[in-house]
C-alpha cells in the first residue's frame, strides 16, 4: 500500500510527493481530511503571476550586456505657485553600430513644454517649436543625412513622444526637456505632482486613428514611413510592459513658497531635505527610484501663514500677464438631502490593488449616507450594470445590499465610460434633493472627447466628482471631468490614503458651493479658466490672465451665490511679486481652450490657426505644434550604412519586460489524478480489510 | 464481534467520506485544468471567426463583445501543423485564449524585433519542437511573411528584457515559459524562439 501511493506519487512535485508519503501512514478520516486539505491549500496558493524585476537590455547573441541606456534627471524649481522643471536624459549607446531611441514621456497635465536642448560632447543645440508636419519632416531629413537629431511632439492629452536619432557606437547624447507647471492648492495644502508612469489608455473599440507614432529607421525612405504610420494607427497604446525611462531616475527639488512651512513631505517616496531659512534643498532617500508610482511632493504653511489671497505678474515684452490666487470662506451649512449616485469602474485595466481601493472608496461613501439621502450604484466594464433601476432611498437594508454588491465586484473587461455616464446622467432628482455624480475610475480612456461632451451636454443640475485611483490615474481626464461636470476631483493613490481622500470628498459633498461666480476687472483682460468653476471646502480660486500691456490695476470684486444667498468679495489687484513663466501658462491653458472649442465643433480651420500662432508666439508643445532640435553637421559617414547597424544593432531605449507565459493546468491535471488514485486506493484497501 | 462489527461500519462510513471527499477535489483539479485547456481550444475558434470578420487584421474586430483585445496576425508552421490566431497586447487575461502579440514591440512587417508570447502548457507546446532553419509564416493584412528560425535560447525573466526597436531588420521573437515540463506556472525563465524575415 505505501509502496504503491509512493510510486502514484512520484512524477508530482516534491512537495505533493511529501504530503502523500505522510498520510499514507495515517489511517483516521481526520488525517485524510487535513491532507486534503493541505492538498487543496498547495495547489491553489500557488502563485498565478510572475516577479515583474525586468532591469537590462538584452544583446542579440545573447549575453546581458546593455546597449544602450536612459538615465533620466528631473530638476524641480519651485516658486510660490509655479514650478519650473528640467528632464534631462541622458542616452547612452553601448552597442557597436548606430542607434535611435524613442520612448513616451510622461508629464503633469497642464505642462507648458516650451525647451528642448540636445547636448553632445561641448556643444549645444536648441531646439525650435515648429507645425507638427514641417518638425516631422525636419527631423526625418536630418536623420536620413547622418545628421543628430531630436524630436518632441505630443502623444495625447499628457503624454509626449520623445526621439532621438543617430548615436554613433560609445557615444552619450543629452537632451533637456523644461516645462512650466502650476503648483495646486487646496485644504490647505500646496503639491506638486510628478508623473514617473502612466496607465495605458483604453482605446473602445470603433474610434477614429489615434495619434501615430513619428519614428521609423533611420534608412526608410520618408514616403514609406508615412505608409506604415497609417498600418499602426489600430494599435492601442504601448502595453503595460513598455516603461517609460529608465530604471535610473533621480529627482531633485527646490522650494521656495514665501511663506513660512509646518512640513515639507511625500506620500509616495522618502525625501532627504536641507532648509535654510524658507529655501528647502530637496532630494529622494534612495537617490534612484524605479518608475512604478508618481511623485508627490506636498508642503503645509504654518496655520497663521495660510494665504487667503496672491496676486503675481509677469512682464513679458509688450505682454503682461498676472496669477490670482483667492482662497474664499467657507462656511457649514444645514444638511441638504442628496441624490447620490455611485459610478464604479470595473475594467481590466483596474484590476489588482485599484479596484480594491474602487470598493474601499465606495464601501465609504454608502456608509457616510443618512436615511433622509437617495442612492443608486452604477458599475461599468465592456457592459454597464446598475443595481438599482432608478435612485432608491437610503433605507439600512438597501445600504447593506450596495455594500455587499460593491464587495464582490471584480475588475475585468474593457472601458466603455460612455453608457455608464449617460445612465449616470439621464436622472433628476426630486426637488429639494442636490444631485451628486461620484465617479471612480482609473481614467484609462482614450477617446475623452465623447465623454467631456455627454458631461458637457447632460450634465443639468447634477454634479460631477470624479475620483481618481491607482499608481498614476489620468490626471487630465479627472481635472477636466471635473470641471465641466461642476464638481471638484480627488485622488487616492495607495490603500492607506484611501480614507482620508475620501473625507476631504465628503467635505466638498456636504457644504454648499460657491457658484455663479464672476469677475469684475477695472483692465481689460482675457482670464482663463473662462467659465469660472464652481468652489467646494478648501478650493481656492486661481485664475490666469492677460492683461493689457500697461494696465494700471486698482481694485477688482467677485461675485457669487453662497448657501442661496449673494455672495461678494473685493480683491486687490496691487502686486504682490513677480513670477516667470506666467506667459507660458497663461498660453498653455488658452490652448487648451482653443482645443476644447475644435472638440464642441468650432471652426476648424480658424481655431487651428489661432491654436498654432499662439504656441508658436508663446514655443509651446501642443498638438499642432513639435519641438525639433537638429545639429548642422552630419556625423554618421555617408559610407557607414544603415545596413551595418541591422547587423548588431540591438536596443536603443524602449525593451520590454516578459509576459507571463505558463499557466499551471498540469499541476491541476496531476494532482486531480492523485487525489483520484488515493480515492482508488483507499476503496482498494477497504475490500481488503473486508 | 457485535462491537467489532459496529466498529468495522463507522470506520467504512469514515472511509466511504473521505473517498468522496477525494473524488470532490479531483474533480475540481481536472475541472481546474480542463477549463484552462477548453478555454485555450475554444477561443481560438472563435478567434477563426473574428479574424474572417476582420478582413485578416486590416480591422479592429472583437472576436466576443465583452473582449479587451483582437485578433492582428496568424501564426502558421505548416511542418508541425500548427495555426494559431495572434491577440493584441500579452495580459495574462489575453494569453488564456491564444498567443499574443507585445504592444510595445514592432508590428510583424515593420522593422525591429515583434514579439509574441503564449503559454507552454497550450498554444506554445510546439515551441519546443522548432528548430534553427525551421520556417514560419505570419499572416497579417493580406501580407504573408516568411521567417526561418535562427536561434533558441533560455532567458531569465528578472534580469533580461526584450529590445524592441532600432535595427532595421525584421525579427520575430516567440515567447514562452521554461521548462516545458514545469508543474506550476510563475518560474523566472523564458524560452525564445528568434526568427528572422526571409
Amino acid at each position: 500500500m505505501r509502496k504503491r501511493v509512493r510510486s502514484g506519487g512520484r512524477e508530482s512535485a516534491p512537495a505533493a510527493t511529501a504530503v502523500i508519503r505522510e498520510h499514507s501512514a495515517m489511517s483516521t478520516m481526520l488525517r485524510f481530511l487535513f491532507a486534503a486539505a493541505l492538498l487543496g491549500a498547495a495547489a491553489f496558493a500557488l502563485p498565478a503571476t510572475a516577479d515583474s524585476g525586468s532591469l537590462e537590455v538584452q544583446r542579440g547573441d545573447g549575453s546581458h550586456a546593455a546597449v544602450a541606456s536612459l538615465d533620466t534627471k528631473v530638476d524641480l524649481a519651485i516658486n510660490g505657485l509655479v514650478a519650473e522643471v528640467r528632464v534631462t536624459q541622458r542616452f547612452r549607446n553601448d552597442g557597436e553600430a548606430w542607434q535611435q531611441g524613442e520612448y513616451l514621456l510622461p508629464l503633469p497635465e497642464g505642462a507648458a513644454v516650451h525647451a528642448l536642448t540636445l547636448r553632445i560632447g561641448q556643444r549645444l543645440i536648441v531646439g525650435e517649436v515648429r507645425e507638427k508636419e514641417a518638425a516631422r519632416s525636419e527631423f526625418a531629413a536630418a536623420v536620413a543625412s547622418g545628421r543628430k537629431a531630436s524630436l518632441v511632439e505630443a502623444h495625447s492629452a499628457n503624454l509626449f513622444r520623445t526621439v532621438i536619432a543617430n548615436v554613433a557606437p560609445g557615444e552619450s547624447v543629452e537632451i533637456e526637456i523644461g516645462y512650466w507647471q502650476q503648483v495646486d492648492f487646496r485644504d490647505g495644502e500646496f503639491s506638486l505632482v510628478f508623473p514617473l508612469t502612466y496607465t495605458p489608455r483604453y482605446a473602445p473599440a470603433q474610434t477614429d486613428a489615434l495619434p501615430e507614432p513619428v519614428s521609423e529607421p533611420a534608412s526608410e525612405p520618408v514616403s514609406e514611413s508615412k505608409a506604415a504610420v497609417v498600418e499602426t494607427t489600430t494599435a492601442i497604446t504601448p502595453a503595460a510592459g513598455a516603461r517609460i525611462g529608465s530604471p535610473t531616475i533621480v529627482i531633485a527639488a527646490t522650494l521656495d513658497a514665501g511663506l513660512p512651512l509646518a512640513r515639507v513631505e511625500s506620500a509616495t517616496h522618502a525625501l532627504a531635505i536641507r532648509q535654510n531659512g524658507q529655501h528647502y534643498a530637496i532630494a529622494l532617500a534612495d537617490t534612484v527610484v524605479a518608475a512604478d508610482r508618481d511623485f508627490v511632493l506636498r508642503w503645509t504653511p504654518q496655520p497663521s501663514a495660510t494665504p487667503t489671497a496672491a496676486l503675481l505678474r509677469e512682464r513679458s515684452g509688450d505682454e503682461q500677464f498676472a496669477l490670482l490666487m483667492l482662497l474664499p470662506p467657507t462656511q457649514p451649512a444645514g444638511a441638504m438631502p442628496r441624490e447620490l449616485v455611485l459610478v464604479i469602474d470595473t475594467s481590466g485595466s483596474m484590476e489588482g490593488s485599484s479596484i480594491t481601493q474602487a470598493r474601499a472608496a465606495l464601501d465609504l461613501a454608502l456608509q457616510h449616507l443618512t436615511p433622509v439621502d437617495r442612492f443608486n450604484v452604477i458599475q461599468f466594464n465592456s457592459r454597464t450594470t446598475a443595481l438599482f433601476d432608478h435612485a432608491v432611498p437610503a433605507a439600512a437594508k438597501d445600504v447593506a445590499l450596495a455594500r455587499e454588491w460593491v464587495a464582490g465586484l471584480h475588475a475585468d473587461g474593457g472601458t466603455e465610460m460612455l453608457p455608464a455616464l449617460n445612465l449616470a446622467l439621464r436622472d433628476a432628482a426630486p426637488t429639494g434633493y442636490l444631485r451628486q455624480i461620484v465617479f471612480v475610475t482609473d481614467g484609462a480612456v482614450e477617446q475623452a472627447d465623447a465623454l467631456y461632451t455627454a458631461i458637457e451636454s447632460q450634465l443639468g443640475a447634477s454634479r460631477l466628482f470624479p475620483v481618481g485611483i491607482g499608481s498614476a490615474p489620468n490626471a487630465q481626464f479627472l481635472r477636466k471631468a471635473a470641471e465641466l461636470g461642476r464638481g471638484s476631483s480627488v485622488v487616492i493613490r495607495d490603500l492607506n490614503a484611501v480614507g482620508e481622500s475620501m473625507q476631504q470628498l465628503f467635505a466638498k459633498l456636504d457644504r454648499p458651493a460657491l457658484r455663479d461666480l464672476h469677475l469684475d476687472l477695472p483692465v481689460n483682460a482675457e482670464v482663463y479658466p473662462q467659465r469660472l468653476p464652481d468652489l467646494y471646502h478648501g478650493e481656492p480660486l486661481l485664475l490666469i490672465a492677460r492683461l493689457a500691456p500697461n494696465a494700471v490695476v486698482g481694485r477688482g470684486r467677485i461675485e457669487g451665490q453662497l448657501a442661496g444667498a449673494p455672495w461678494s468679495q473685493a480683491l486687490s489687484l496691487d502686486l504682490q511679486g513677480q513670477a516667470q513663466g506666467l506667459g507660458r501658462l497663461w498660453a498653455q491653458r488658452k490652448i487648451e481652450a482653443l482645443d476644447d472649442a475644435l472638440r464642441r465643433g468650432g471652426d476648424e480651420t480658424a481655431l487651428r490657426s489661432e491654436l498654432v500662432a499662439v504656441a508658436l508666439r508663446h514655443h509651446l508643445v501642443s498638438r499642432h505644434t513639435s519641438l525639433v532640435a537638429v545639429d548642422r553637421t552630419p556625423q554618421r559617414p555617408a559610407d557607414a550604412p544603415l545596413q551595418t547597424v541591422a547587423v548588431d544593432n540591438e536596443a536603443p531605449a524602449g525593451s520590454v519586460a516578459f509576459a507571463q507565459t505558463a499557466t499551471s493546468s498540469r499541476l491541476w491535471l496531476a494532482l486531480g489524478l492523485l487525489a483520484l488514485l488515493v480515492a482508488f486506493l483507499l476503496r482498494e484497501r477497504e475490500g481488503t480489510l473486508r | 464481534m457485535n462491537r467489532g462489527g459496529a466498529d468495522d461500519i463507522a470506520s467504512r462510513h469514515r472511509r466511504r467520506a473521505a473517498r468522496l471527499l477525494l473524488i470532490a477535489l479531483a474533480a475540481l483539479l481536472l475541472g481546474q485544468a480542463g477549463y484552462l485547456q477548453a478555454k485555450a481550444l475554444l477561443a481560438q475558434v472563435l478567434l477563426e471567426h473574428a479574424w474572417q470578420r476582420s478582413d485578416a487584421g486590416r480591422t479592429a474586430t472583437r472576436p466576443w463583445p465583452w473582449a479587451d483585445t483582437r485578433p492582428v496576425a496568424r501564426l502558421q508552421v505548416a511542418a508541425l501543423d500548427v495555426d494559431l490566431i495572434v491577440l493584441a497586447g500579452d495580459s495574462g487575461r489575453t494569453l488564456a485564449f491564444g498567443p499574443a502579440w507585445n504592444e510595445a514591440s514592432a508590428l510583424p512587417g515593420h522593422a525591429g524585433a515583434s514579439i509574441v508570447s503564449g503559454h507552454r502548457d497550450t498554444h506554445f507546446a510546439f515551441l519546443q519542437r522548432l528548430r534553427p532553419g525551421d520556417g514560419l509564416e505570419i499572416e497579417r493584412a493580406g501580407l504573408r511573411l516568411r521567417y526561418r528560425v535562427r536561434a533558441t535560447r533560455v532567458v531569465d525573466a528578472r534580469t533580461t528584457r526584450l529590445a524592441t526597436g532600432g535595427a532595421d531588420d525584421e525579427r520575430l521573437l516567440l515567447v514562452t515559459c521554461y521548462p516545458f515540463d514545469a508543474w506550476a506556472a510563475g518560474g523566472p525563465l523564458r524560452y525564445v524562439v528568434e526568427a528572422e524575415r526571409r
